[in-house]
C-alpha cells in the first residue's frame, strides 16, 4: 500500500504556512491576558496561586486545538486521499508511448506471453494557463502519471518499466516512487523518432489570428507528446505544397472554404466547420486534433514497430493510464466531521474563558 | 427624592462648581434644616433686643415703626467644623470599565458637593488631602469664597503614589481634633493600614469621624472572565489569573476585607459608608443622610 496522496499539494503548503497564525496568537498573548489596572491586588493574589496553572493549560489545550483545526483545513484544502484499494498482482509492465513506437516487432508480444500485466502511459497535454498560452502547466511528462499509479495501487508483483530512455519521456519532475522499479530501455540504436513521417500544411492568414497561433501550439504540443514524426508547415496558399507530399492539411482561413485541391490520401480539417469552430479554445483541443491527424487507419499504424494497435491494447488492461482513473477514496467527509467536532469544542473552551468583562 | 443625576451625564459637564451645585440643590430639596435660629440668609422673626446681641442685627426700620428695639432672626444651620479629609493615592484613579468617573474624580465631586452644603449652612470647611508626596491643607473657614479656594485646591490634585504614613500626618491631623464633623474619603485599600491609622489619629472623643468608602462597579462585581493580568496601580505588582474562576475567591476576599475594615474602624468608633461610584451621587447623599438621620433620631 502506498502512502497518503495530496491532490493539490499547493493548498496543502498555504495551509500548513497558516498553522503560523495561531502560534504567533498564542505566543503574543500568552501569559498576557487583558490588562486591568487594579485598586488592591492582594484581593487577587490568593486566586492566583491555585489558578494560574489551569489558566495556562486551558491556553495550552486551544493552542493545540486551533493549530488542528488549521493541520485539519489544510488537509482538506490539500485534497487528503486514501491511497486506495486497488490491488495489481503478479508481474507488470508499464510502457511508455514512445517505447512502443520503437519497440521490435514481437517484443509486446513476449511481454504479453511471459505474463505480465501490460500498461501504457499517457499522460495528457499539458493545459495552457489562461493568458499566457506560452508556458503549459500540469505534467509535462510521464514521472507524475508513474508515480501516483504506484502510490495508489498496491503492487504484489515486481514492476518494470519499458522506457525510450528520452530526455523528453522523463524530464524534469523526478518523484520518489514507493516501489522498487525494474527499467528496461529501448536498445540505443533504434532512438529514432516514429517510424513514418505525418506532413501536414497549416493554412491561415497572415499574420496568423488568435486561432491560428493557438493551432500552431496544439501541433507542437502533439510533436512534444504524441507524434514526434509530426512536421508541419504554414502557408496562405494550399497550392503552395504539392498535395501528394501532404498526409493532412488544416484549414484555418476565417470565412472561406477551402478550394478542390485533396492532400494525397491524407485528411481535410476545416476548422470553419460548425464542430472545429470554438473547438481551439478548449483544453482538449490537442487531443482532438491528434485524433483527427490521425484518422483509423494511421491510428492503427501508431506503434507498428510494436505490432499492436490502441485497440489491441485495451484487452490488455488499462491501454491509457490517465490521472483521473487512478483509485483513490478523498477523506474530506471523515476530515469535515472531525473539524467541525474540534471546531466546537474550541468555541465551548474559548467561550469558557472568553476576554474581557462579560 | 424621585430622580437622581447620572455620574455618566455630570462627568460630560466639565465644571466642578457647577456640578457641585446641581447635585446640592437637588440634594438639598426635600433635607430638612436644624432649623436652629440665629445668623443666616433666611429671614425667620424677629425677638426683643437683648444684651449682648450685636447693634448691626436691629432692625432700625421697625424701630422707627414701633419705637422698641427688635433683633432680625434668621433660620440657620448649625454651625459646625467639617473637616474633608481626601485619598489621593494612586488606586483611587480606578474606574469602572463603563464607568464615567473614577473613584478621585468621583472624590472631588463628592467634596465639592458636600463642601458646597456645608457652606450654605454658614458652616466651616477645611481640606486636608495626601498622596504620593503631595499634601494639600486649607484650614477652616466658611463662605463663598473660601469654597471656591476649596475647589481650586481639589482642581490641583492627582491622585499617585501611596498614602503617606500616618505619622507625617501628625502635625496636619492635629486641627482635625477639636469638636466638628470629619468625612474621610477613601478606597481604603490600603499596604499597611496606613487609610485606617490616619482615621484613628483624627479620632477624638469630641469629633465625629465618617469614612467614605468609594469602590467601583468593578471593583464591587469582579465581571472579568479569561485571562487577566491585574496590575496593583501602587505597586505595579502584576498578578495572572481566569478571571471567570477567580471571581469566587475575589469576593470572598473582598467581604473579608469589608468586614475587617468595619471592625478595625468601628473599635474607634467611626462608621464606614460604602458608595458605589458608578450610582449616582445624589441618591448615595441621600440614603447617607438617611441613616445619619435615623441613626440622630
Amino acid at each position: 500500500m502506498g502512502s497518503w496522496l495530496f491532490q493539490s499539494p499547493a493548498w496543502l503548503a498555504a495551509g500548513l504556512a497558516a498553522l503560523a497564525v495561531p502560534l504567533l496568537i498564542h505566543f503574543i498573548s500568552r501569559s498576557r491576558g487583558v490588562r486591568i489596572p487594579f485598586g488592591n491586588i492582594r484581593l487577587v493574589r490568593s486566586a492566583r496561586r491555585r489558578l494560574v496553572h489551569e489558566l495556562r493549560l486551558t491556553q495550552l489545550l486551544m493552542l493545540m486545538l486551533r493549530l488542528s483545526l488549521v493541520a485539519i483545513a489544510a488537509l482538506i484544502l490539500g485534497g487528503l486521499a486514501n491511497p486506495g484499494t486497488a490491488q495489481q498482482h503478479g508481474e507488470v509492465a508499464y510502457l511508455t508511448p514512445q517505447w512502443l513506437n520503437q519497440a521490435k516487432p514481437g517484443e509486446l508480444a513476449g511481454l504479453v506471453q511471459a505474463g505480465k500485466s501490460v500498461f501504457v502511459l499517457t499522460p495528457g497535454f499539458p493545459v495552457p494557463e489562461s493568458g499566457d498560452d506560452d508556458e503549459p502547466v500540469g505534467d509535462d511528462d510521464i514521472w507524475p502519471l508513474l508515480a501516483e499509479r504506484l502510490s495508489t495501487i498496491n503492487h504484489t508483483g515486481n514492476v518494470h518499466v519499458y522506457s525510450a530512455g528520452w530526455r523528453e519521456e522523463f524530464g524534469r519532475f523526478q518523484p520518489p516512487l514507493p516501489t522498487p522499479i525494474t527499467w528496461h530501455f529501448a536498445d540505443p540504436s533504434s532512438k529514432q523518432p516514429l517510424a513514418w513521417p505525418l506532413e501536414v500544411l497549416l493554412v491561415h492568414h497572415q499574420p496568423p489570428d488568435e486561432r491560428a497561433v493557438a493551432v500552431n501550439q496544439a501541433l507542437q504540443l502533439i510533436q512534444q507528446y504524441r507524434l514526434p514524426g509530426l512536421s508541419w508547415q504554414s502557408a496562405i496558399d494550399p497550392d503552395e505544397v504539392p498535395a501528394e507530399a501532404l498526409d493532412a492539411l488544416i484549414w484555418a482561413v476565417p470565412g472561406l472554404q477551402p478550394g478542390p485541391t485533396t492532400p494525397g490520401e491524407g485528411r481535410w480539417i476545416d476548422l470553419n466547420e460548425p464542430g472545429w469552430e470554438a473547438a481551439w479554445r478548449s483544453a482538449d483541443f490537442p487531443e482532438r486534433l491528434t485524433d483527427a491527424l490521425l484518422g483509423p487507419d494511421q491510428q492503427a499504424k501508431r506503434w507498428a514497430r510494436a505490432s499492436v494497435t490502441p485497440d489491441a491494447l485495451a484487452p490488455m488492461g488499462a491501454a491509457t493510464i490517465k490521472r483521473e482513473q487512478l483509485p483513490r477514496q478523498p477523506l474530506y467527509p471523515w476530515l469535515g466531521f472531525i473539524l467541525i467536532l474540534l471546531w466546537g469544542l474550541e468555541r465551548w473552551l474559548s467561550e469558557r474563558s472568553a476576554d474581557g468583562p462579560g | 427624592m424621585e430622580r437622581f443625576l447620572e455620574p455618566r451625564t455630570l462627568a460630560r459637564v466639565k465644571d466642578l462648581p457647577l456640578i457641585a451645585r446641581t447635585v446640592a440643590e437637588g440634594f438639598l430639596h426635600g433635607i430638612q434644616s436644624s432649623h436652629q435660629r440665629g445668623i443666616g440668609v433666611e429671614f425667620s422673626q424677629y425677638r426683643a433686643y437683648e444684651p449682648g446681641d450685636e447693634p448691626a442685627r436691629i432692625d432700625w426700620k421697625l424701630f422707627a415703626r414701633s419705637d422698641r428695639y427688635f433683633v432680625r432672626e434668621a433660620e440657620r444651620e448649625s454651625e459646625i467644623a467639617v473637616w474633608f479629609v481626601l485619598d489621593c493615592s494612586r488606586s483611587m484613579s480606578m474606574k469602572s470599565a463603563d464607568g464615567a468617573w473614577s473613584k478621585f474624580e468621583y472624590a472631588k465631586h463628592l467634596l465639592a458637593t458636600l463642601s458646597y452644603i456645608a457652606q450654605r449652612q454658614g458652616d466651616m470647611v477645611g481640606l486636608l488631602a495626601a498622596g504620593g508626596g503631595q499634601q494639600a491643607f486649607l484650614p477652616l473657614a466658611s463662605g463663598e469664597r473660601h469654597w471656591h479656594r476649596l475647589l481650586r485646591q481639589l482642581a490641583r490634585l492627582e491622585a499617585k503614589g501611596q498614602f503617606p504614613d500616618p505619622t507625617t500626618l501628625k502635625s496636619a491631623l492635629r486641627p482635625l481634633h477639636p469638636p466638628g464633623l470629619v468625612v474621610m474619603v477613601s478606597d481604603f485599600f490600603e499596604a499597611a493600614e496606613e487609610l485606617t491609622e490616619c482615621a484613628r489619629q483624627a479620632s477624638t472623643p469630641r469629633n465625629e469621624i465618617t469614612a467614605i468608602q468609594l469602590l467601583c462597579r468593578d471593583e464591587r462585581e469582579f465581571p472579568w472572565r479569561g485571562p487577566v493580568r491585574f496590575e496593583d496601580l501602587e505597586s505595579n505588582e502584576t498578578v495572572l489569573v481566569s478571571g471567570r474562576d477567580a471571581r469566587a475567591t475575589y469576593l470572598d476576599q473582598l467581604h473579608a476585607h469589608q468586614q475587617r475594615l468595619n471592625q478595625s474602624l468601628g473599635r474607634h468608633a467611626i462608621t464606614l459608608e460604602t458608595f458605589d461610584v458608578d450610582q449616582p451621587m445624589d441618591e448615595a447623599m441621600y440614603h447617607f443622610m438617611l441613616r445619619r438621620q435615623n441613626k440622630a433620631g
